[in-house]
């Protein structure tokens, strides 16, 4: 029998977002094209701090939200891979407010957290390269974002034909 | 960098998948003298203008078929053209007009015979660019079955190799509506009445085969080849065709090139393939400037092989006037190894055998699509399929020291031909063929095309009979579908490993890019060489035409795992965040059971916080609200039945703040203090009183003293 569940309350839950790029026929050429190269909103698609085209806002924790961090992974691989074994060179990475968590040394930005330092999914080949994620804590009101940072263009980047001339002298 | 492929087809949508497909279905339909599972389609052009594809090929007929004469025609196979007027792009819905072109074939089936009748070429003219042919929206060619003898005097019965075919040209409107032009009895301009071309002695020579049309846009004219035989006797020729329309006669002219020998072939000499470009040397369109590549194969002396393959550039009449001679280069006149471009560029330059010399010229096309502007030259070698690419266009110009570069050809003497990049790819194609495709000699690639969106090429190819365009016998076999990178790099085969293509026997595959789609969609056809029917499958679909989107299938995935604590779990976890406590469920309900412990012993601005923020939250998702257009329900207070009980606490937990922040060793509140208060005000009223009735006093006093 099923108990009606009327009046409980979720103060605390546990969630994931999984999110998906493929060139699989369902997307434009163009739109997997404008993917690569830059963060993007995990959630929108949209570049950083765009709502272009999305009728809702950048996310956010409402006054009563508290979010914490508790594992990011996306595909592995970080070389440039080969025409037959093609790799994103992914990484995630997360902008609260204007600042990005992850950052170089100098404080320049940064990719990201690299799917290969931490693969989702996980494998007994693709394993994380540390036991506990870092701390991260959206607190209420605070504007975040997860970006996902796409190297590799997911259609190849198109090569061009070099040769050398020839002349051939033609009979008449 | 990763290299542009595409590594597998989707969304496959056919147009005749056996015996259901929309092409099958309409052919038993529409034609009543059809043989099931015959039809077959050699090659596909779409309008962009009216958005209708038209297929052309052939099937084969019953017998029971009578022309506008009344004749009955024998069985034979009879040229088809299919026209795909409504959703010519989702095949499987689109509505075919079907035109069998009766009138085209001799009743009787001649021999020899190694041709099928058929239409092998169509081509769309651009939208209204045609004055010579302002009401045709497609032109077909091919070669149908005719009685040479029955044609009257100076013809004999054919015995060269090209068969008893005579050329046949269709021209094609949208409404369905086609007319023709083939030497047959009932024909009407047949081609025993061609002209030769300025210059060039055509007498006892008898136009048989055609293979390629291209249309000049700055002319106004056509260019084909095809084949031409000596009458009555087995000497074959390549022959090159061009039109002469629009003045007082429309005429087609036409001349003999290359030969296959002066033994007994087996095979005709084939020009097969065409192309075009009409720009001066500085990239400028230009209509004295036309200059068309030609290719084929020779069979010279009864052999195939070794460097047999035709390859020559072409000025038509038409564009720039040949004087007293012609405007005709021969880079390779295929007559084995003596000379010409295979021994000069393949041997010479990158060091191959004459093995690796074509044997056949299958098909030139000029790829622009995918942003590049490349010449593919396809063709047969004893090692197996070949592949010469160039940028396009070429520069010709008469040879001299220095060679002045005109696009033109010259008229008596050698002619440079100046390939602006150019490389050969025998070898590189044939270590990338599928798996377990073998790289024999009868194999060639058919057409590439390039992806615009994606900017990567398509190279589709299968089983060639280097003595016939559509013989009517051939090597078994099936077509292969090849991944090729813009720049022709890198290779990948991974569609045809995974056995999603369409396959026949004796077959090959084409492919055609669809304009305008994002996708980038194209059309794979798979066409037979012989006359097998659907019947006799080898492996996967199969289809005449289905129309394919191209994919990587790469897929890339990010996971984001988070915990949300609301309301006053929030507050809580917050607080733990300020004790410098890791914000875990663990923490959070052990810091909650803690505070429960304590009897809720919560300061007033705990709950004052909450209060505030509640309203903040509320104005702030009105204002969003209204400003993306629609408002949202509002949202619950959060739990709020847990603070009923405290709705009136706020006052007195004031109170009990006040009193916790005494010290006990303060004096306790002095009540007299009260009691003073209470009796002063007490006083002030007893006064107030007082002086209020001896007001009234003296005013009803001052009342009597009146009366």
């Amino acid at each position: 029998m099923l108990l009606p569940l009327y009046g409980v309350v979720m103060g605390v839950r546990r969630q994931a977002y999984v999110f998906t790029i493929a060139d699989n026929g369902s997307d434009s050429v163009a739109d997997l094209e404008a993917f690569a190269n830059k963060p993007k909103s995990i959630f929108t698609s949209n570049d950083v701090g765009s709502t272009k085209d999305k009728n809702y806002p950048r996310a956010s924790t409402s006054i009563n939200q508290f979010i914490t961090v508790e594992a990011m992974g996306s595909t592995p691989g970080f070389r440039n891979a080969s025409a037959s074994a093609w790799n994103p060179r992914g990484a995630l990475n997360l902008l609260i407010e204007n600042t990005y968590f992850y950052n170089q040394p100098d404080g320049t930005w940064s990719e990201g957290l690299t799917g290969t330092a931490s693969p989702y999914p996980v494998s007994v080949q693709r394993q994380r390269s540390y036991n506990a994620f870092p701390r991260v804590y959206f607190d209420e009101n605070t504007n975040y974002d997860v970006t996902y940072y796409m190297g590799n263009s997911i259609i190849g980047e198109p090569d061009n034909f070099v040769a050398v001339e020839y002349v051939q002298v033609a009979a008449s | 960098m990763v290299a542009s492929l595409f590594k597998k087809i989707t969304d496959i949508d056919t147009f005749a998948t056996y015996p259901d497909g929309s092409l099958e279905v309409a052919c038993r339909a529409q034609i009543s003298d059809y043989t099931v599972g015959t039809v077959n389609i050699q090659d596909v052009a779409y309008d962009e203008n009216s958005s209708m594809m038209c297929a052309v090929g052939n099937y084969f007929s019953d017998g029971t078929a009578t022309n506008t004469g009344g004749d009955t025609i024998a069985t034979q196979n009879i040229p088809l053209v299919a026209l795909a007027t409504a959703g010519a792009t989702t095949p499987a819905t689109t509505t075919w007009t079907l035109v069998p072109q009766y009138d085209s074939v001799d009743i009787t089936l001649q021999a020899p015979q190694t041709e099928q009748s058929g239409l092998v070429s169509v081509i769309a003219l651009p939208a209204g660019k045609s004055t010579n042919w302002v009401n045709e929206t497609w032109l077909a060619v091919g070669h149908a079955n005719t009685d040479f003898t029955a044609m009257g005097g100076g013809f004999s019965a054919q015995i060269a190799p090209n068969s008893n075919m005579t050329p046949l040209i269709v021209s094609i409107r949208t409404d369905g509506t086609t007319t023709f032009e083939s030497s047959v009895n009932a024909g009407s301009r047949p081609s025993w009445a061609w002209t030769g071309l300025p210059n060039q002695v055509v007498t006892g020579i008898n136009p048989s085969l055609l293979g390629d049309i291209v249309y000049s846009e700055q002319n106004d004219q056509l260019f084909m080849v095809g084949s031409c035989s000596a009458d009555g006797n087995a000497r074959s020729f390549g022959m090159l065709v061009e039109t002469d329309f629009g003045g007082a006669f429309d005429t087609f002219e036409f001349m003999s090139k290359e030969n296959n020998g002066v033994g007994t072939p087996s095979s005709p000499c084939l020009i097969r393939t065409c192309t075009i470009q009409e720009t001066d040397v500085s990239g400028n369109p230009s209509a004295t400037n036309t200059l068309c590549l030609y290719g084929g194969g020779s069979n010279y002396n009864g052999g195939i092989g070794g460097g047999t393959g035709i390859f020559g550039v072409y000025q038509p009449n038409f564009s720039l006037s040949w004087g007293l001679t012609k405007r005709v280069g021969t880079l390779a006149a295929g007559i084995y190894a003596v000379g010409g471009m295979w021994v000069d560029y393949i041997n010479g330059v990158k060091g191959g055998t004459s093995d690796d010399y074509f044997n056949s010229v299958i098909s030139i096309e000029r790829v622009t699509t995918d942003g590049e502007d490349l010449y593919v030259i396809m063709g047969t070698s004893n090692d197996g399929p070949t592949m010469l690419i160039s940028d396009a266009p070429i520069q010709t110009g008469a040879t001299a020291t220095p060679t002045v570069y005109d696009n033109t050809i010259a008229t008596s003497g050698n002619t440079d031909v100046k390939f602006p990049e150019i490389d050969w790819f025998g070898p590189t194609l044939q270590a990338n063929l599928p798996s377990g495709y073998t790289p024999d000699a009868d194999k060639s690639a058919y057409s590439c095309v390039g992806l615009t969106n994606r900017k990567t090429k398509v190279l589709s190819g299968g089983m060639v009979d280097d003595g016939a365009i559509f013989p009517l016998s051939g090597p078994s076999g099936t077509g292969f579908l090849i991944s090729m990178s813009r720049g022709a790099v890198d290779f990948n085969t991974d569609v045809q490993d995974n056995g999603e293509l369409p396959q026949n026997t004796a077959s090959f595959l084409k492919s055609y890019y669809i304009p305008n789609s994002e996708v980038d969609r194209f059309y794979i056809l798979n066409s037979r060489i012989n006359g097998l029917f659907f019947s006799s499958p080898t492996s996967g679909n199969m289809t005449d035409l289905s129309t394919v989107t191209p994919i990587t299938n790469h897929k890339a995935e990010a996971y984001f795992e988070y915990i949300l604590y609301d309301g006053i779990d929030a507050l809580i976890a917050k607080k733990l965040q300020q004790l410098g406590v890791r914000v875990t469920i663990t923490n959070l309900e052990w810091y909650k059971q803690d505070v429960l412990k304590q009897g809720l012993d919560l300061d007033a601005d705990f709950f004052r916080e909450w209060a505030t923020s509640q309203t903040k939250e509320n104005e702030k998702r009105e204002r969003l609200a209204e400003f993306y257009g629609a408002f949202r329900p509002q949202k619950r207070q959060v739990r709020q039945e847990f603070f009923d009980d405290y709705n009136n606490r706020e006052e007195i937990l004031k109170e009990m703040d006040f009193h916790r922040e005494e010290s006990p060793l303060d004096d306790a509140p002095y009540n007299d203090e009260v009691a003073e208060d209470m009796e002063a005000k007490k006083l002030e009223k007893d006064l107030d009183d007082k002086i209020r009735i001896e007001k009234l006093v003296d005013e009803e006093t001052a009342d009597e003293d009146k009366t």
